[in-house]
């Protein structure tokens, strides 16, 4: 660290690194809300019977006077209410922070030269339910059993050795997740640019809904076809079908419709070793 | 709500890959006809007279060259393939024009269409083994390019057009007095049509001999060979005499072109 190190963030040289330990405590929440905008997640599910929050936050900036700024402006709230841990990542980035077009008072200047990321390792009793969101920064997500609901944009999520049912998208990523207990109820995991790779457990009883443009779909679990779903609809006089352009396939006995979708890359519904 | 459930009326093949689905698609005017347009890339096109006053569009997954491909081509070790999908169609109907499009990356499945029987057909794939049609009469367009064209029992007009492959067509009903045209690069062209047809045929085969029951009359070749002169500009001096063979049946009547480069003629008296 010093004058002669140039940090590279955002696509700009940095000179200044500055370094904070996060450290917080919640009560015995049932629910854990993540809401960052830079920085990565990770989600450890164990038998402690807190939400536990560990980490740093890494601020590169072009001087101390814009170190000092960063801190002032770019804040971790953490709060608890009705059972939900919540962490937000606030700043003027966020709508109603002066910046916001419904917002007509006197603006702030935007000569931020400075970049914050939150890095985050969260351990949570397992049962913990997840609403976790990242826009520049990938997710983890270690031994949980909670119902999900995950999104990312820049940047990858990974479930390893989870349980549960829920949402999981990125736009620019692979989503890659192992189940140690298949999903109950209907879930998605989905990407735009990346691969969707899901390993379930040999039990597995579904019926997918899957979709990609620009890349193939596999799996190793016997599988059958079923008819694909389209929309059909009457407007105007005319009589309009849809095709949702999808392949249904069912595995074992059928159960929770999973949805498998992205448009650059491939599909892969893996069975666990 | 009620087309809607009506129009999805999907069914399963309870076994084995081949999934297919089935959209009704209800007609405005029933009594009047109907007009059919098929587009699709890969696959292949069956048409025949249904009982009903829809349309019903059946897909299958797998066109021809989806079936051939290993499941295992391009798969991580261990895995398969899923098949199929992306068999979906776009279907739209609007005062009786009932449109039906597979998408670029949707063309890989057969299309099953059932229509009534005065139906003006247009339709056309470019990699499809075959368009297959039965029973339908109304003005038709039938376009492929490398797959043969199967008009059986058909009635009204034609225009067949394949690169690759027969075209193949049996003319019940001939109505009105449209001129009509037959034309294959690389196939044979075969077509019957009612003994009282009354025609001039225009035929024309490269390499390839022209065969019919009909009573022909050849005209004399009225065609003048046409004279290319460059020698002014160092060019070449060319003569060309068009090959094409003129006759009438019953009298002559609107023109009927028959046109093949590699491959027989053939003009059936029913």
């Amino acid at each position: 660290m010093g004058a002669t190190l140039a940090f590279t963030a955002a696509g700009r040289d940095y000179k200044v690194e500055d370094r904070s330990p996060v450290n917080h405590t919640f009560s015995s929440d049932k629910k854990l809300d993540v809401d960052v905008i830079s920085g990565s997640v990770e989600i450890i599910g164990d038998g402690g019977n807190s939400i536990r929050v560990t980490g740093e936050r890494v601020i590169h900036a072009a001087d101390q006077q814009q170190v000092a700024k960063a801190k002032q402006d770019d804040v971790l709230d953490m709060n608890e209410k009705d059972g939900t841990a919540q962490i937000y990542e606030n700043g003027p980035f966020r709508n109603g922070n002066n910046h916001s077009s419904e917002n007509h008072g006197f603006h702030e200047g935007s000569d931020r030269d400075y970049n914050v990321n939150w890095n985050l390792t969260v351990h949570v009793p397992r049962e913990t339910a997840l609403h976790l969101r990242d826009v520049n920064g990938s997710i983890k997500t270690q031994d949980t059993h909670g119902a999900f609901d995950i999104s990312a944009v820049n940047g990858s999520v990974t479930g390893t050795n989870i349980a549960g049912s829920g949402s999981i998208s990125t736009v620019n990523g692979p989503t890659v997740i192992t189940f140690r207990e298949n999903p109950k109820s209907d879930s998605s995991f989905k990407s735009v640019n990346g691969k969707v790779d899901v390993t379930y457990q040999p039990n597995l009883a579904a019926e997918f809904d899957l979709k990609t443009v620009n890349g193939g779909m596999f799996t190793d679990f016997e599988s059958v076809a079923l008819a694909s779903s389209g929309d059909a609809s009457s407007k105007n006089g005319k009589f309009v079908y849809k095709s949702h352009g999808n392949s249904r396939i069912r595995i074992g006995s059928g159960g929770p419709q999973i949805r498998m979708e992205t448009v650059n890359g491939s599909i892969q519904i893996r069975k666990a070793k | 709500m009620r087309i809607s459930k009506i129009a999805l009326i999907t069914f399963v093949c309870a076994v084995g890959a081949a999934a297919q689905d089935k959209v009704t698609v209800p007609i405005s005017n029933p009594s009047q006809p109907v007009t059919l347009k098929v587009s699709t890339m890969n696959g292949s096109i069956k048409v025949t007279a249904g009982t009903g006053k829809d349309v019903i569009v059946s897909t299958e997954d797998g066109g021809a060259r989806l079936r051939e491909r290993n499941p295992r081509d391009g798969a991580p070790p261990g895995m398969t393939r899923i098949g199929g999908g992306r068999s979906g169609v776009d279907i739209e109907e609007d005062h009786n024009v009932v449109t039906v499009n597979s998408g670029p990356a949707g063309g890989n499945g057969n299309l099953v269409i059932e229509t009534p029987a005065n139906t003006n057909l247009k339709l056309r794939t470019t990699n499809g083994s075959t368009i297959d049609v039965t029973g339908i009469s109304g003005d038709h367009e039938i376009e492929n390019t490398n797959g043969g064209i199967h008009l059986n029992n058909v009635s009204g007009s034609v225009v067949a057009h394949t690169l690759n492959g027969a075209v193949i067509v049996s003319l019940d009903r001939i109505t009105g007095t449209k001129p009509m045209s037959f034309t294959s690069m690389n196939g044979k062209v075969d077509v019957t049509m009612p003994a009282d047809t009354k025609a001039r045929l225009r035929l024309k085969s490269d390499n390839g001999a022209i065969y019919s029951d009909f009573d022909v009359k050849l005209e004399p070749d009225a065609s003048k060979p046409v004279v290319e002169d460059n020698r002014g500009a160092n060019g070449k001096y060319k003569i060309s005499i068009d090959k094409a063979v003129t006759g009438t049946i019953n009298g002559g009547g609107p023109e009927y072109t028959f046109q093949t480069m590699n491959g027989n003629i053939l003009i059936h008296k029913k």
